[in-house]
C-alpha cells in the first residue's frame, strides 16, 4: 500500500505517536541508521482515499504539530506519497548524511513566521515614474524596518532570520528554541505597526525555511 | 482564538480561523522535503497565501486521482504568474 510521509526526525528522540494521522491511519516509523521517518498508510482507492484534500492537509498539520512538541522534525511537503517502504528506504539511505546533519543543526528549534503587508504607496497613482519608483522604494524600506523591529524584539532568542518578498510585503521566518516561543510572541505583541498595515505572526512551525544553511 | 490588535495578529498555532487555515495550507503544501518522483506542487517560490488556494487544492485532488493509477509519478506545475486571491 502507498505510504504518506510526514517528517524526518532523529532516531535518538523517543517520539510518542499520535493515535492516527491522515485518513485516520495509524502512524508508524521507518528507521534507517540515525534517521526516523514517520509515515502512515495512504489509501487512494477507497472512500477513505477520497477525503477532501483540505481536510487531509489540516490533519497532516495537526500530526506535525503534535510531533513538533516532542522532537525536532523536518517535514515532507504534503502530499508526499510513496509506492511502498522500499522506495522510502532507498530515499533515506541515499540522503541519510544530509538530513542527519540538518536535524543535528536544527535540534531543539522551531520556526515562527511574520507576514508583513503594507498598502501600495500613495505615489503609485501619480503620473511621474520617478515618484512612483521613490514611493516603491520608501514602501520597501518601511517594510524592512518593520521586519527589523520584530527581529530586534526577539534578538535574545532568534538564532537565524530569513525574509523574502511576497506580493504584498515581506514574509520573515525566525528560528528559535522551542522553549523560547512564548517569550518571542509576547515581545512581538509590543511592536508598533504603521496604520493600515497588517502583520500576522504564526507558529511554531517545523523549521522548514532553515533546512538549507544559507 | 488568535490574539489581535487593530492590525497585528498573533495567531500562534491556533488554527481555528480561516486565515490560520490558509497559513497551514501554505506551510504544508509549500515547504518541506521533496522526494523526486513523488507528488510535487511546483509554484516556483510563489507564496500560496496569495494564490487561489481552491485552484491548488483542486489540482492536488486531480493529481491524487492519478495516484490511484500510477503511484508516486504525478507532477503538478502551476505558472509563476498565478493571480493573487483576495
Amino acid at each position: 500500500m502507498p505510504l504518506l510521509a510526514y517528517c524526518l526526525a532523529e532516531a535518538r528522540d523517543k517520539i510518542s505517536f499520535p493515535h492516527a494521522g491522515v485518513q485516520g491511519m495509524p502512524l508508524r516509523n521507518v528507521r534507517s541508521g540515525n534517521l526516523e521517518c514517520l509515515v502512515s498508510d495512504f489509501e487512494t482507492s477507497s472512500a477513505a482515499g477520497r477525503t477532501p484534500i483540505r481536510d487531509a492537509a489540516l490533519e497532516f498539520n495537526r500530526t506535525l504539530q503534535d510531533l513538533l512538541t516532542q522532537s525536532t522534525i523536518v517535514p515532507f511537503r504534503f502530499p508526499t506519497v510513496l509506492a511502498d517502504e522500499n522506495e522510502l528506504l532507498e530515499f533515506l539511505t541515499e540522503h541519510a548524511g544530509e538530513y542527519e546533519a540538518t536535524l543535528a543543526r536544527l535540534r531543539g528549534t522551531v520556526q515562527i513566521d511574520i507576514r508583513v503587508e503594507a498598502p501600495d504607496s500613495e505615489s503609485s497613482t501619480q503620473a511621474s515614474g520617478t515618484e512612483y519608483l521613490r514611493g516603491r522604494e520608501a514602501r520597501y524600506d518601511a517594510l524592512q524596518e518593520t521586519a527589523a523591529q520584530f527581529r530586534r524584539a526577539g534578538k535574545e532568542w532568534v538564532r537565524q532570520w530569513r525574509d523574502r518578498d511576497t506580493a504584498r510585503g515581506l514574509r520573515c521566518s525566525a528560528l528559535l528554541g522551542r522553549e523560547q516561543v512564548n517569550a518571542f510572541l509576547a515581545a512581538a505583541k509590543e511592536v508598533r505597526i504603521p496604520p493600515r498595515w497588517n502583520v500576522r505572526v504564526s507558529g511554531p512551525w517545523p523549521p522548514a525555511e532553515f533546512m538549507k544553511e544559507n | 482564538m488568535p490574539e489581535s490588535s487593530d492590525n497585528l495578529v498573533i495567531a500562534g498555532n491556533d488554527f481555528t480561523d480561516e486565515a490560520s487555515v490558509l497559513d497551514v495550507l501554505d506551510h504544508v503544501l509549500n515547504a518541506g522535503v521533496v522526494i523526486r518522483g513523488s507528488l510535487v506542487i511546483s509554484l516556483a517560490g510563489v507564496d500560496l497565501v496569495y494564490v487561489g488556494l481552491d485552484v491548488i487544492l483542486t489540482s492536488i485532488e486531480t493529481a491524487m486521482r492519478y495516484l490511484h493509477i500510477q503511484p508516486v509519478r504525478a507532477r503538478i506545475s502551476l505558472p509563476k504568474s498565478e493571480k493573487p486571491s483576495d
